[in-house]
């Protein structure tokens, strides 16, 4: 018999996969009408599918577009009363071989994971000494504690890949999962990292 | 292409989308397309690339209103509506263009 929680991880997983399946739905529609347009115009079915390909574009491109453009703005994230769930900060503090790492609160205890992730990712000195901030970024916490669809909303580095270090090592951290009236649901959260030259 | 160019043809296009849906109703994407150059004469043409991303955003702002039904030849289509915050929104865009055309007409005829 299934369990209450593999049956929440199903429906999650389901849910899931039809909001993934809806871009496909919605572009595969308007290639199918562009393409009966074209047949009616007296394209032969070949061409008119060729010409509405052609005239599309990548679809793969439009689908990352869509999806980026559904994701809230930072603002909208720290104003929405569903998004509150967890806005972790990090900590670190890159000396001259001295690490320090205050772990995300609200975190499943793997602060340990989180700073040898860290530790092998940031490297003192891989900003040539000269770049300190935050990066900001987004991602959503699943079910399973896990972060997805990280975005960079705010960048510090791009020249010495702080950003993409920020983004690695977020992938890699576990969260308490979010829930909403007692039930586990994927939540927003922001996250801020900070870097700081000693 | 620089931020405020983009910004403008972004202004451009969400004006184009909200009229469209304003005068035309509960329509699918691929309608708006079609509606914008038929009207425009085939001068406008609404690229996908843009035009998706667009519809998606606004809808995560409240301008437009989605929703799954099925198309006149019974496909499953997603179809947007405007909402009472996109009217606000469109009223707004159109006073800027209307300004900026002017200023653009302006120049054109006296500098």
């Amino acid at each position: 018999m299934l369990g209450i929680r593999t049956l929440r991880r199903l429906v999650g997983s389901l849910r899931r996969r039809g909001r993934e399946r809806d871009p496909d739905d919605e572009l595969g529609f308007h290639l199918a009408m562009r393409i009966e347009r074209n047949t009616r115009e007296g394209m032969t079915p070949d061409a008119a599918a060729r010409s509405a390909h052609t005239r599309f574009g990548d679809i793969e491109e439009v689908k990352t577009a869509m999806r980026k453009a559904n994701r809230p703005t930072l603002k909208q994230l720290l104003w929405s009363p569903t998004a509150i769930g967890a806005i972790a900060t990090l900590l670190v503090t890159v000396g001259a071989g001295m690490w320090f790492m205050g772990g995300p609160p609200g975190t499943g205890g793997d602060h340990a994971a989180a700073r040898r992730t860290a530790e092998a990712l940031l490297h003192p000195g891989s900003a040539g000494g000269q770049v300190q901030g935050a990066v900001i970024m987004t991602c959503v916490v699943q079910l399973d504690g896990a972060c997805t669809d990280i975005d960079v909303v705010e960048s510090l580095d791009t020249r010495y890949g702080l950003d993409n270090q920020a983004a690695e090592a977020l992938a890699k951290w576990r969260f308490e999962p979010g829930a909403r009236h007692d039930e586990p649901v994927p939540v927003w959260v922001t996250v801020e990292m900070i870097f700081t030259l000693r | 292409m620089g931020q405020r160019k983009r910004d403008h043809l972004q202004g451009a296009l969400d004006l184009l989308l909200l009229r469209t849906l304003n005068t035309g109703g509960t329509m699918h994407g691929y309608g708006i397309a079609v509606r914008i150059e038929e009207v425009s004469r085939e001068a406008l043409r609404v690229e996908e690339g843009s035009l998706y991303p667009a519809l998606h955003r606004m809808e995560r702002v409240g301008w437009i209103e989605a929703s799954w039904g099925r198309s006149d030849n019974q496909r499953r289509a997603k179809f947007y509506t405007i909402t009472s915050g996109g009217q606000a929104r469109l009223a707004e865009a159109q006073e800027d263009w209307t300004r900026l055309v002017a200023g653009v007409t302006r120049v054109l005829k006296f500098a």
